[in-house]
């Protein structure tokens, strides 16, 4: 276990990628963004008139308290939300210059583009190897020449080729937990998405696997868009550009991400950062 | 009511060898209760064991009989071996499984995948669980009405099976659908979130995820079908045919052991048949069939076990 972070920790120092800048935008480049979504889970209203702009480029960090909505909002991006039962989402998400929320949107081929992280690590139970080639396969991609490269430029992507290189073949469930959400992130990157969403994608790892997770978010962001559910206020401050509040349904304020946690506006804002409710 | 005023006393008053009085009472009673649990128990092992072993002991002697296992019975089961009700009961195990494991995998994923909730899935569940309860007796007497009689297929290895199915179809249901549950939502998750179809998620993430837990059920429902009677009495009938040939392949030939339309016997029914007849010659074939039965049926709950760990090894690599 710490060996392999050890390592990741290690491959991290040589390697001489110019650091990310964050705290503030840097990108005017729109992806994705939403005009008052709301969304519902049978009567009861969970978020209200949500509107975001998510740029190409940049990571956006949502945070609040528990039940606030971020991640009701989150899950409404790649219209996940539609996988669960009674559950409503109205207003629009614009990506590529068109309303995904529709009844016709493809959503199968959305996802592919829209990928997403979950707060546990979930590989398949099959093979390291089958977990990046199974939904490309699947998705019509044959040729084994081309999976093994992907393979390869995935893991590597994930910062994970060096440490599973050798033992594809072996069961996903024999990697460490921080080791397994990297192969879950190599096998969103495998799909080769503009957007990926993390929902809360280290609270079930430990904190140098945390960190391996932030630096590997900050090293997959150019040309896509990242946006991050947590509920750790250093990590929303160490990688992201900007920063959304959410409050009991409502996003009530956002901004870059220096200016949120450093002068707030609003006063909920500030109770929250300064601890008076978590 | 004793415990309760002494609780009273304690919280009002709490003196010090009353205090002592309730604890020792306290851990008294635990010490009986644990008694009488652990009594309770052995007395159950102590049934099973001394069943297991007499049926054993009576009929043990004739599995080394020559030709009892792989001779064909003789003046109506009073004389030979069990050849054939060996090969009629697996016979029958494989044509239900055949006929009721689809059935089920798919109604199981039916109901946990795409059934939304409602009046529909709630009623099919019903039908389930009812069909689980019928007697025996009345799914064999409806099988023998409906296919034996209605279709014209007469006492047949066929009628038996469909008879069959409709116990196993609940068992197996209720198993799968459990297994299914039971695999994290996460799974289900990470598979529509690559933009994969929930058809593909479940036959190639959830069912898999799901095969240790279903391959015990299945071969532990086999157990149950294995050893069934009442349903087959009407059904697949009361004897095997004289004579089987294994290697023919004409299915419509009555002496043809594949074919399905012609009578057959199981091992639970020629126990009843035999044991009904009360010829006395013939009782230590009764307790050898018994014997042959039982570990039967032992062997198909350690193998579900074993093939149960081995798959679930396999695909979490511990």
């Amino acid at each position: 276990m710490s060996n392999d972070t050890d390592q990741f920790l290690a491959s991290v120092e040589t390697s001489e990628r110019t650091p990310r800048v964050t705290g503030r935008a840097i990108s005017n480049e729109v992806m994705l963004e939403t005009h008052d979504v709301n969304v519902y889970y049978g009567d009861n209203h969970a978020l209200n008139d949500t509107s975001l702009k998510f740029h190409t480029g940049e990571i956006t960090a949502l945070i609040g308290p528990s039940g606030c909505g971020k991640s009701t909002f989150l899950r409404s991006l790649n219209l996940m939300n539609r996988e669960i039962r009674g559950c409503r989402v109205t207003g629009e998400i614009i990506y590529r210059d068109h309303n995904i929320n529709t009844s016709t949107e493809n959503l199968y081929e959305l996802r592919k583009s829209i990928g997403m992280v979950f707060q546990q690590p979930n590989p398949f139970h099959k093979s390291i190897r089958e977990n990046i080639t199974f939904a490309p396969k699947r998705h019509g991609l044959k040729d084994k020449d081309a999976l093994d490269e992907l393979v390869e430029e995935s893991l590597r992507g994930a910062a994970l080729w060096d440490e599973v290189k050798d033992k594809l073949d072996e069961s996903a469930f024999a990697l460490s937990g921080g080791q397994q959400q990297r192969l879950c992130i190599a096998r969103t990157l495998a799909m080769r998405p503009d957007v990926i969403l993390f929902d809360e994608p280290c609270s079930a790892l430990d904190p140098i696997s945390t960190l391996a997770i932030e630096d590997l978010m900050l090293s997959i962001v150019e040309n896509r868009a990242i946006v991050i559910v947590t509920h750790n206020m250093e990590q929303a401050s160490r990688v992201s550009n900007r920063t959304a509040f959410f409050y009991m349904g409502d996003m009530v304020e956002y901004g870059e991400t220096d200016q949120i946690f450093q002068r707030p506006n609003d006063k909920r804002l500030n109770d929250y950062l300064t601890g008076m409710f978590s | 009511m004793a415990n309760a005023t002494s609780v009273t006393t304690a919280t009002s008053g709490a003196h010090a060898p009353e205090q002592e009085g309730r604890i020792r009472r306290s851990m008294r009673n635990d010490k009986l209760a644990t008694g009488i649990l652990a009594a309770i128990v052995a007395i159950v092992m102590l049934i099973v064991v001394a069943m297991v072993a007499y049926i054993l002991f009576q009929g043990i002697g004739m599995l080394f009989q020559p030709g009892f296992l792989t001779e064909a019975s003789r003046s109506n089961g009073t004389e030979g071996g069990i050849a054939y009700q060996l090969f009629d009961s697996f016979y029958l195990l494989i044509l239900t499984l055949i006929i009721s494991l689809p059935i089920s995998l798919f109604g199981a994923v039916f109901l946990v995948e795409y059934a939304p909730d409602g009046p529909v899935t709630k009623i099919a569940s019903t039908a389930i669980e009812t069909l689980s309860s019928l007697p025996s007796i009345v799914v064999g007497m409806f099988g023998f009405l409906m296919f034996s009689v209605n279709f014209g297929w007469g006492y047949s290895l066929i009628s038996g099976a469909i008879a069959l199915t409709m116990f196993n179809i609940p068992i197996l249901t209720r198993v799968i659908t459990q297994a299914l549950e039971d695999v994290p939502s996460s799974q289900r998750d990470a598979c529509l979130a690559m933009g994969l179809t929930r058809w593909e998620t479940t036959l190639h993430v959830l069912i898999p995820a799901a095969m240790p837990a279903i391959v015990t059920g299945v071969v532990l429902s086999a157990g149950r079908v294995f050893g069934e009677a009442a349903a087959l009495l009407f059904t697949s009938g009361m004897s095997s045919p004289a004579r089987l040939n294994f290697f023919s392949l004409n299915f419509a030939s009555p002496t043809c052991a594949w074919n399905i339309f012609r009578p057959g016997e199981s091992l639970a029914v020629h126990i009843y048949k035999i044991y009904g007849e009360g010829s006395p010659e013939a009782q230590h074939i009764v307790w050898g069939t018994a014997a042959v039965l039982m570990i039967c049926v032992l062997l198909f709950n350690v193998l579900s076990r074993i093939a149960g760990k081995a798959l679930a090894r396999r695909m979490t690599a511990e």
